[in-house]
C-alpha cells in the first residue's frame, strides 16, 4: 500500500499565534509588576511542544507533546494550526511549579551617622527591609553594638549606647514614634519594603563631640502565611521535594561598601545585615562681652574719654563652635548701679542704660542719654548675626541692627529674649536657633554717671 | 495504488480519532510518530569531594533556576518521515537562555511575536521602550522552531531542546 498525498509545506500555525500572544502579554505584565522578586512560589509552569511532519511528502496531522518516555503519538489536530493546550488534541503539560526563593535586602536610610547629644534618650537609626524573594515572608530582627574600633561612616566606634530595641513601622507616620510597636515584620509581600527602626535607650552624658557608637541590625527571614503571628524559622531545603521547597538565595557580601553600612556577611542564610552609627555632635557656646567708648559730652565722638557723662557700648557675642545647633533662650546682664563703684571714685560711679542707642554724632551736646537726634534704635538695643565667630561690633554700631523687640531693661537688669528678638535682618523667632559655626551679637549703650 | 477507502479500513484499528480526521482530509496518518516532552534540571552534588551533576525531572524550581526542555520524536511507522517541524513556546514566567537551543540536523529559528513569524536571531527585532526597533535578545524569544533536515528513517528517534530560566 502506498500513501499518496500532496506535499504540503508547513507554515506557522495560526492557533499558536494566539497562544504565543498570551505569552507576550504575560511577559510584559511580569516585567512591570514582579520582575525583581521573580515568579510567585507555587506558580505552575507548563509547556507543550508541537510536531509537524510528512510521510512520503504528505503533511500529517500535527502532534501535541505529552510527558513520559513514549510521549504522545496521536495526531488529533490539523495539518497546521493545531492548538496544543492541555486536555485538547492529546496534549499533556510538561509542568513544574516554582519554589519559595528566599532573598532580602536590608539597607540603612541614614546617609551619615545619626547626630546625637550627650544624655539624649531613644536615639533612632532607620533602615529599609525589602523582600526580594518570591513569597510572602515574616522577618525577625536583632540589634547589636559593634565592637570598639569598628568603623562605620569612616569613624571608629568608641562607646556603646544604652540597650537597643527594634521596631517596624506600625502607624504609617514616617519616622519613629512611640506608636511604632511592631517587633517583627508580618506578611511582607514580594518586592515590598518595610521601614525598620533601631531605638537605643540613651547616649551616656559623659560622651563628647565626635564620639561614635556603631550598631548593626540583622534581619532574618521567617515563614509567612500566618497573619499577625511571627512565623517559624526557615530551613534551606537540602533536596528537591514534592512540596514547595524553601531555597535560600540571599547573596554573600564579600567586600563591605565604603561606609561599611553593608558589611561583609555570609550568604544563603536567609539573613541580611546593615550597620549604622550614632555620632555625638553637641553645641559648644562661648560668650564674650566687650566695651567701647561711643562719645563724651566734651569731645563728642572725636577721641572720646571715659569721663562722667560719656557713653560706652557693651557688645555681648555668643559663638557656637560646636557641631550642633544650640537653642538660645535668654541672656541677662546687670549694669552697675550708682553708688556701687570703687572707692577711688567715691563709690558713686554707676552706669545708666541709654534707651536710644546714641550714635555719638556731633555736636558733643548730643552725647546724652535718650538723645532723640542721635538715635540708632528706639528700643536701645541692636543685634546682628552671621557665620563664623563674628566681626565684633565697632562702636557706635549701625541703625540697620536696631532691635524692634526682644530687649528689655528693668532697673539695672538687661534681658534679651531670643525667641522675640527682631531686627530688619533677623525675623522674629530666627534668633532662637544658633547654628553650629555661627554667632549672634547683641549690643546697647550705657552712660557713665 | 489503492483507493483511500482501503487505506481508511486499515487505519481504523489504529485510531478512531485519526479516522475522524482522515474522513475530512487525506493527510492524517495516525500513530506515525511518538512525541514526548520533558522538563529537567541539573542538580550538582558533591560526593567524595567530586562534583557530580545529575539531570533530574523538574518538579520545583526557584526563580533564576534553569530548566532543560527536551523534546523527543521517534518514527514508529514503516516509512521514513520528512518535513519534520517542531515548535515549542517558551513558557510564561520563563526566559529563554541564550544559545541554548539544540537539535541535531536541524535548522533552528526563533519567534519574537508569539509564533507568527520565525527567523534567525540576528534578523529579529523588537520594539524598544523608545518605540524604535532594536535587535532582539534571547530574553525576547517567545517561541522556538526546529526544522529537521531530510528524512527520519523508520525506528529512528532524535531530539531537540532548549533551556530557560524561571523569572
Amino acid at each position: 500500500m502506498k500513501f499518496i498525498r500532496k506535499l504540503k509545506v508547513q507554515s506557522a500555525p495560526s492557533q499558536t499565534k494566539l497562544f504565543g500572544g498570551l505569552i507576550i502579554a504575560a511577559s510584559l505584565m511580569f516585567s512591570q509588576a514582579a520582575w525583581a522578586a521573580g515568579t510567585a512560589s507555587g506558580t505552575a509552569i507548563n509547556n507543550i511542544a508541537k510536531l509537524g511532519y510528512s510521510v512520503s511528502g504528505v503533511a500529517q496531522n500535527e502532534i501535541c507533546s505529552a510527558t513520559g518516555p513514549a510521549g504522545n503519538s496521536l495526531g488529533n489536530g490539523g495539518t497546521s494550526g493545531t492548538t496544543c493546550t492541555a486536555g485538547s488534541n492529546g496534549a499533556i503539560n510538561t509542568a513544574f511549579v516554582v519554589d519559595n526563593k528566599v532573598n532580602l535586602t536590608l539597607v540603612t536610610n541614614d546617609v551619615a551617622a545619626v547626630p546625637v547629644v550627650p544624655g539624649q534618650t531613644n536615639v533612632v537609626t532607620t533602615y529599609t527591609l525589602t523582600n526580594t524573594g518570591n513569597t510572602v515572608q515574616d522577618y525577625s530582627f536583632a540589634a547589636a553594638q559593634l565592637a570598639t574600633g569598628s568603623t562605620v561612616f569612616t569613624t571608629n566606634d568608641n562607646f556603646d549606647t544604652g540597650a537597643c530595641n527594634v521596631f517596624a513601622e506600625t502607624n504609617g507616620t514616617p519616622g519613629y514614634q512611640a506608636a511604632d510597636t511592631a517587633t517583627f515584620v508580618d506578611e511582607l509581600l514580594p518586592d515590598l519594603t518595610k521601614v525598620i527602626y533601631v531605638v537605643c535607650a540613651s547616649i551616656p552624658g559623659t560622651q563628647v563631640n565626635n564620639d561614635q557608637a556603631n550598631v548593626s541590625l540583622t534581619a532574618t527571614t521567617l515563614a509567612g502565611g500566618a497573619a499577625t503571628a511571627q512565623g517559624a524559622a526557615l530551613t534551606n531545603a537540602a533536596t528537591n521535594t514534592a512540596g514547595v521547597d524553601v531555597v535560600f538565595a540571599d547573596p554573600a557580601v564579600a567586600t563591605a561598601n565604603a561606609n561599611n553600612t553593608n558589611p561583609v556577611q555570609a550568604g544563603v542564610d536567609a539573613k541580611a545585615i546593615a550597620n549604622d552609627a550614632y555620632k555625638v555632635v553637641s553645641a559648644n557656646l562661648s560668650v564674650a562681652k566687650t566695651v567701647n567708648l561711643v562719645c563724651d559730652p566734651v569731645n563728642g565722638n572725636a577721641n572720646p574719654k571715659n569721663i562722667p557723662g560719656a557713653a560706652v557700648q557693651y557688645a555681648i557675642t555668643i559663638v557656637n563652635t560646636g557641631a550642633a545647633a544650640a537653642s538660645l533662650t535668654t541672656l541677662s546682664d546687670v549694669l552697675q548701679l550708682a553708688g556701687s563703684g570703687p572707692a577711688t571714685s567715691g563709690g558713686a560711679t554707676g552706669i545708666v542704660f541709654d534707651p536710644k542707642l546714641n550714635s555719638g554724632a556731633l555736636p558733643a551736646t548730643n552725647c546724652v542719654s535718650g538723645n532723640g537726634a542721635n538715635t540708632f534704635s528706639g528700643t536701645g538695643f541692636a543685634a546682628k548675626t552671621g557665620a563664623g565667630i563674628g566681626p565684633g561690633v565697632t562702636a557706635p554700631g549701625a541703625a540697620a541692627d536696631a532691635m524692634t523687640a526682644g530687649g528689655a531693661i528693668a532697673g539695672q537688669t538687661v534681658t534679651i529674649t531670643f525667641s522675640s528678638l527682631t531686627t530688619s535682618a533677623i525675623a522674629a523667632g530666627a534668633a532662637t536657633t544658633l547654628a553650629a559655626g555661627s554667632y549672634i551679637t547683641v549690643y546697647f549703650n550705657a552712660f557713665i554717671q | 495504488m489503492k483507493s483511500p477507502a482501503i487505506q481508511l479500513s486499515k487505519l481504523i484499528n489504529l485510531s478512531f480519532a485519526a479516522l475522524l480526521a482522515s474522513t475530512i482530509s487525506f493527510s492524517a496518518y495516525a500513530a506515525g510518530v511518538e512525541f514526548s516532552n520533558k522538563a529537567e534540571v541539573d542538580v550538582t552534588t558533591i560526593k567524595d569531594g567530586k562534583k557530580e551533576t545529575k539531570r533530574v525531572a523538574a518538579k520545583k524550581v526557584a526563580p533564576d533556576g534553569e530548566v532543560i526542555y527536551t523534546t523527543t520524536f521517534k518514527n514508529t511507522i514503516d516509512k521514513p518521515i520528512s518535513n519534520i517541524m517542531i515548535t515549542n513556546p517558551v513558557p510564561a514566567n520563563m526566559l529563554y537562555s541564550a544559545d541554548s537551543a539544540t537539535g541535531a540536523n536541524t535548522v533552528i529559528t526563533y519567534s519574537v511575536d508569539g509564533g507568527k513569524t520565525y527567523d534567525a536571531p540576528e534578523k529579529l527585532t523588537v520594539a524598544g521602550k523608545d518605540g524604535k526597533r532594536r535587535p532582539a535578545q534571547a530574553a525576547d524569544f517567545t517561541d522556538i522552531r526546529w526544522i529537521y533536515k531530510g528524512d527520519l528513517a523508520t525506528g529512528k528517534s532524535s531530539d531537540v531542546g532548549f533551556k530557560a530560566k524561571v523569572k
